[in-house]
């Protein structure tokens, strides 16, 4: 093996985030080894991906476990309150801004700014 | 937990859940169990813990479902929650243990394939699995969040806990080890 196949070998993992070397280039074009690592790797990168669409079905065992765990729960998850009432405080903060500006612009416009 | 036959969307049954209605929240875990389960048996390669890390998982995120703000679908959030307690849990085992390989974890072929296809798909994903299992648990998770689940190296590096350059070390060995395996014989025999 050549010392440039060995160099392309060292980056060949990563290849699917960073480019060879241009430097490597012009040897892969033309060595049949060096491409055939690197298509080695782009297969066991669709292999992998392809990897999550498959789905194991969970034991029977987990749902009823979480959920004897979840009713010794003492006190259940209470979802902040305040956020509603803050997020109401600023969509009526922000209508009373558009509209001011609204408001501004068409005093503009008839005075002839705009 | 439907109501004339529609079935409610996730978020729906999260605002319940929010509310403190366990009922909406077990709708929650069966709707995600599978996936929750998948992920964690990649990660540990071994069913009894995937199991124990799956229930950990949405326990843990039961207790934090107040912090929960919707910025995120609750499939990513659970994910992110599974990948910290596989983590976590592996870390505690490993002190107690060598890495052990679970022989009884095997990858379901689609069904969706003919029965020459299934049956060559299968082979190759055998290999691939066991090649997986054979990583160490380190450049496994590194090689499972970023190759099958699409995690950026910043995101696998938040929830791991370890640097973007380890990161890309991890995946850049897990994929040497990864190819080695599986083609080794091949070049072997040519």
């Amino acid at each position: 093996m050549k010392a440039t196949c060995m160099v392309v070998r060292s980056f060949a993992p990563s290849t699917a985030e960073a480019s060879l070397p241009s430097r490597l280039g012009g040897h892969v074009r033309t060595c049949l080894a060096c491409q055939a690592e690197l298509s080695r790797y782009s297969k066991l990168r669709r292999r992998l991906a392809a990897m999550a669409d498959i789905v194991e079905p969970a034991p029977g065992s987990v749902a009823p476990a979480v959920a004897d765990a979840v009713s010794e729960t003492e006190e259940p998850p209470v979802r902040d309150r305040r956020m509603p009432h803050l997020a109401g405080v600023a969509a009526a903060a922000g209508a009373i801004a558009a509209a001011t500006a609204g408001a501004v612009a068409i005093r503009r416009q008839s005075r002839g700014i705009i | 937990m439907t109501q004339g036959g529609v079935r409610p969307d996730d978020g729906t049954l999260l605002l319940r859940a929010q509310s403190g209605d366990r009922a909406a929240f077990s709708e929650l875990v069966r709707i995600h169990q599978d996936e929750v389960y998948t992920l964690a048996l990649r990660l540990t390669a071994d069913r009894e813990m995937a199991a124990d890390v799956a229930q950990e998982a949405f326990v843990r995120a039961w207790r934090a479902l107040s912090k929960f703000r919707g910025d995120a679908k609750f499939s990513t959030w659970i994910h992110r929650i599974v990948v910290n307690a596989a983590w976590t849990q592996r870390r505690k085992e490993s002190r107690h243990r060598a890495d052990p390989i679970d022989e009884s974890f095997s990858e379901p072929v689609s069904e969706s394939i003919s029965p020459e296809r299934a049956a060559e798909s299968a082979a190759m994903q055998g290999r691939l699995r066991q090649a997986m299992e054979a990583l160490p648990m380190s450049a496994r998770v590194v090689v499972v969040l970023k190759d099958v689940y699409g995690w950026s190296h910043g995101e696998i590096s938040e929830h791991l806990g370890i640097t973007v350059a380890a990161a890309k070390v991890r995946l850049h060995r897990g994929r040497k080890q990864l190819r080695t395996d599986l083609w080794s014989d091949v070049e072997a025999r040519a």
